[in-house]
């Protein structure tokens, strides 16, 4: 049996970063969504919850771990995989200690996020 | 008749003679009483056997010579000191009646009124028989008028008293006081108001003179008293060798003067009582009373024309002598004053030195002493003085009365430098107002000699100090006239110019032109000589205030750097003053500064760089992801073997423009880290402070803070350095995001603000929304910091670069909160205000 085409939400103020996971989850069978800021998403949120979030964690705004406090706040398990262009190593341990499945340091590898997805998607499917 | 005696008391109140002590006033008191004592009894003893009136009365003549040496304030004091005489020599003779009384009053009064007649119109003291006015008046007031009003109260006295007959007692007492005043007054005024001096050259050979006359006129006089009478009753060829006393009372008169001739004329009155006494003599065939009268006749006669004829001559001797010391002074005057005439100052203290040992001996002074008026102690110094050596001995100096006119001291000021002092006249003569006069002539050679003396040492003192001055100054000084040639120059010009001197050009010394000294200073092939010359003729002509040059010039030691400054010389013709100085050395010191403030600056530009490692990943790893994803994208296309074209174009279109982006990111980070030799161009500060904004963008977006550009689209373009530039705005920037480390979700924001703040200045202010400053004034010093990490130096550098580019930097709190950072910079082409 063949599954559905996944939903991943892609949310980052970059431009460019969106563009390319874009066109990167469309060569690879998933849809995407992306927004340009954690507010846009998180108003986007009951119309169409996507199946996984790939959150940057640095915006003007609501910061990606405020997003994910916002959905904690409504109820909402999302899987969610933090990208990140500042690969210190304490960003790394505050994004894991806050709860988030994954994590990646941009410029990352398209293997690896998919995988990632793939394993956080399944992780959430499994009670 | 009652004396005006309030113009002498006036008049001699000035007098040093007139001025007794209580014992002086004692003694002499003590002194009238003695004299009117032994006068009376003389007076008794001159009478004429069997018995007659007394040809003279002494005690008269006491008390009006008393009167005439003393003040009339004293008059009463000791005129009443004779009156115990008067009652010792009177009272046993006559018992107590009161005519002993009436014949006081009436000896008083006669002194009383011709003191007072002679001191009001002829002076007192010996000063009276001086001259032939006072004498004449003398002659008149004393010997006539005083005598004759008194002897009216006499022989009334006596014919009210004891019954005598008035007029024959008038007569008698008449011509008994007119003698005893014209001939004992003048020689006890004479002889007790002279001022004695004690040795005196002179009086050796007058004394002899005197005693040969004196005994001339006692063997002459002897002859003519001592004569027998004639039987035949009187004879009047008896009266003949009278005449031959005549020559020798002319001869006293001419050559012994007013006491010499009082005293010969009462030689004679003894020698006629003597002979009278002893009934011999021309009028001893007289009875006694007519005897008396007769010789008292013959000696008044002889003595009124005598005392004149004295007179005359004494005051024709005095002109003389007068005239003859006002020449002699004013010779020594005009020796004096040509002594000083073209003296130079050295010579001058010397000179008076000399003129002050042959004044004092000319004057006959002990000595003199020039005060002058010393600022510094607001005093009076003595700056020269002389003194007699040796002493001469003292004068003999009798107390008595002197000239209103006459001083023992003379201070005399001269001009306004100085006062004159002179000490007592050794002879003890007294100083004459003529005297005082004439010395003042002298003060003012004196002081001129010594203010132009003063003048001269002051503007010698001066150009002594301009000279050391310019000695020794460590530049090499040239002082140019208007016509730019060199007029002075200081030690260390002719080295300098000597030393770079090309063979064949002498030394550059006076009479050079500036022109050559440019050229040679300088190198005569060296683009600055003109530069130079321009400069130092703009000052000259006054178009500039000022000029200064500095400039490199290769030598056989090595490269040097000198510097010219020219600035206006301060007189009326005008000129300059150019200085030449070596600022090799300066110019290293600056030069090495420099390189450590670059040094430093780029110490802190890595070390900030390291610190914001973390956002500059950030900043790179953006496009680095956007580039990776946009690629693996394009394979996966690739690989599923239905390539969209147009999809693979954008995504190298983006994959180009995020190459690009992060070329940018580097290309800022090694502008930055760049170590270069500072370079000025023109430079547009807005987009210089976007480059930094961007290169912290990353920073205040981990930081949670954003940065708001505020720039004036026409701000003008700035000279300056790029790099130290971009530190400064890089410094700001992040010393105000880290002022705001302190979360504050409401305003987390740092503006950076362009402005043209007014024409021809440029200026950039950072504003954050922190915690503010503590004190402005040393947050720009090195090493101040309020955070646990960090140098401290950010600011220190921000300033050292703004003022090596001519600008200013400041901060201030603001209003709201937080703290403003500016700097300004003029803009090209401007200099700051």
């Amino acid at each position: 049996m063949t599954r559905p085409r996944l939903l991943v939400a892609v949310v980052d103020d970059e431009e460019s970063v969106r563009k390319s996971l874009r066109r990167l989850f469309s060569a690879s069978e998933f849809d995407a969504a992306t927004f340009a800021s954690g507010q846009e998403f998180l108003d986007s949120l009951p119309a169409r919850p996507p199946d996984c979030l790939v959150l940057d964690l640095q915006m003007p705004g609501l910061s990606g771990l405020e997003v994910q406090r916002h959905l904690a706040a409504d109820g909402v398990r999302l899987p969610t995989i933090i990208i990140t262009a500042d690969d210190a190593p304490e960003t790394r341990e505050r994004c894991l200690s806050a709860g988030t499945a994954a994590y990646l340091c941009k410029p990352f590898d398209d293997r690896t996020l998919l995988a990632m997805i793939a394993r956080v998607v399944e992780g959430a499917a499994d009670p | 008749m009652t004396p005006d005696t309030g113009h002498e008391v006036e008049s001699s109140a000035g007098s040093l003679g007139w001025r007794y002590t209580s014992a002086q006033t004692a003694a002499i008191a003590l002194g009238v009483a003695v004299a009117y004592y032994i006068g009376s009894l003389i007076g008794f003893s001159l009478t004429l056997p069997p018995m007659s009136p007394s040809v003279l009365w002494p005690p008269n003549a006491i008390l009006t010579a008393t009167l005439l040496l003393t003040p009339p304030r004293r008059w009463a004091l000791f005129l009443l000191a004779a009156l115990p005489a008067h009652l010792a020599v009177q009272l046993p003779t006559l018992g107590p009646t009161p005519l002993v009384f009436v014949f006081f009053l009436t000896n008083c009064s006669e002194a009383i009124m011709a003191a007072a007649v002679v001191r009001r119109f002829a002076g007192h003291g010996p000063g009276v028989f001086y001259s032939l006015r006072s004498v004449v008046i003398f002659i008149a007031g004393a010997g006539f008028l005083a005598p004759i009003a008194s002897s009216f109260l006499d022989a009334g006295g006596v014919a009210l008293l004891r019954g005598d007959a008035y007029w024959p007692v008038w007569r008698t007492r008449v011509f008994s006081n007119t003698l005893t005043a014209l001939t004992l007054v003048p020689s006890l005024v004479m002889v007790v108001g002279r001022r004695w001096s004690w040795p005196h050259p002179e009086i050796w050979r007058r004394v002899l003179e005197a005693g040969v006359l004196w005994l001339g006129l006692i063997v002459v006089g002897w002859g003519v008293f001592d004569q027998g009478t004639g039987a035949s009753g009187f004879d009047v060829l008896l009266t003949i060798p009278l005449a031959f006393i005549v020559p020798f009372l002319v001869w006293a008169a001419v050559r012994l003067g007013p006491t010499g001739t009082s005293l010969s004329l009462m030689t004679v009155e003894g020698l006629a009582i003597c002979g009278g006494a002893a009934a011999r003599g021309p009028f001893a065939i007289l009875p006694p009373a007519e005897n008396v009268l007769s010789l008292q006749i013959v000696l008044i006669s002889l003595a009124i024309p005598l005392l004149c004829l004295a007179a005359l001559i004494e005051e024709r001797q005095r002109a003389q002598q007068a005239l003859e010391g006002r020449l002699r002074f004013e010779e020594v005057l005009s020796r004096l004053s040509r002594a000083f005439v073209h003296l130079p100052s050295g010579d001058v203290d010397r000179t008076i030195d000399v003129w002050l040992h042959r004044l004092g001996e000319h004057l006959g002074v002990r000595h003199i002493t020039i005060f002058q008026l010393s600022k510094a102690a607001k005093s009076f110094v003595p700056t020269h003085s002389w003194t007699a050596h040796p002493e001469p001995a003292p004068g003999l100096e009798l107390p008595g009365p002197t000239d209103d006119d006459d001083l023992h001291d003379v201070p005399l000021l001269i001009t306004d430098s100085g006062v004159l002092s002179f000490g007592p006249r050794a002879n003890g003569a007294a100083w004459s107002s003529a005297m005082i006069a004439q010395i003042r002539l002298v003060a003012e050679v004196f002081g001129n000699a010594l203010a132009r003396k003063q003048a001269e040492d002051a503007l010698r003192l001066s150009e002594a100090m301009n000279a050391a001055i310019l000695s020794s100054l460590t530049s090499s000084v040239a002082v140019l006239d208007q016509r730019g040639r060199v007029v002075a120059i200081n030690e260390g010009w002719s080295p300098f110019l000597n030393d770079r001197r090309p063979a064949g050009i002498d030394g550059l010394g006076l009479g050079a032109s500036y022109a050559e000294v440019c050229r040679l200073a300088i190198s005569a092939d060296s683009p600055y000589v003109t530069t130079a010359l321009t400069g130092i003729q703009s000052v000259i002509d006054g178009t500039e205030p000022s000029f200064q040059l500095e400039w490199p010039r290769t030598l056989a030691s090595g490269e040097r750097w000198f510097e010219m400054s020219v600035l206006p010389l301060n007189r009326a013709e005008g000129g300059a003053v150019v200085s030449l100085t070596d600022i090799t050395r300066r110019k290293q010191m600056e030069i090495e500064a420099q390189q450590t403030r670059q040094e430093l600056a780029h110490f802190t530009r890595v070390s900030a760089m390291g610190e914001l490692a973390a956002s500059l990943a950030h900043e790179l790893n953006q496009p680095l992801a956007g580039i990776l994803a946009n690629a693996q994208a394009g394979q996966r296309f690739l690989t599923a073997g239905r390539p969209d074209l147009e999809e693979i174009r954008a995504i190298l279109t983006d994959i180009v423009a995020d190459d690009r982006r992060a070329g940018e990111v580097i290309r800022r980070l090694r502008e930055m880290l760049r170590k270069a030799a500072p370079s000025r161009v023109l430079l547009d500060l807005n987009a210089l402070i976007g480059d930094v904004a961007k290169l912290l963008s990353s920073d205040a977006l981990i930081r949670g803070l954003s940065i708001v550009h505020d720039f004036d689209p026409k701000l003008p373009q700035v000279t300056g350095d790029r790099v130290e530039l971009q530190q400064v705005v890089l410094n700001l920037l992040v010393n105000a995001m880290e002022a705001m480390a302190v979360p504050d979700a409401a305003g987390r924001i740092v503006v950076v603000r362009t402005a043209c703040a007014d024409p021809g200045t440029v200026e950039v202010s950072v504003q954050d929304t922190g915690t503010g400053i503590g004190g402005t004034a040393s947050i720009f010093e090195p090493f101040y910091t309020t955070k646990a990490e960090g140098l401290g130096m950010g600011l220190s550098i921000a300033r050292s670069i703004i003022e090596a580019h001519g600008g200013r930097i400041w901060a201030e709190n603001n209003e709201t909160g937080g703290a403003t950072f500016h700097f300004a910079l003029a803009a090209a082409g401007q200099e700051m205000a």
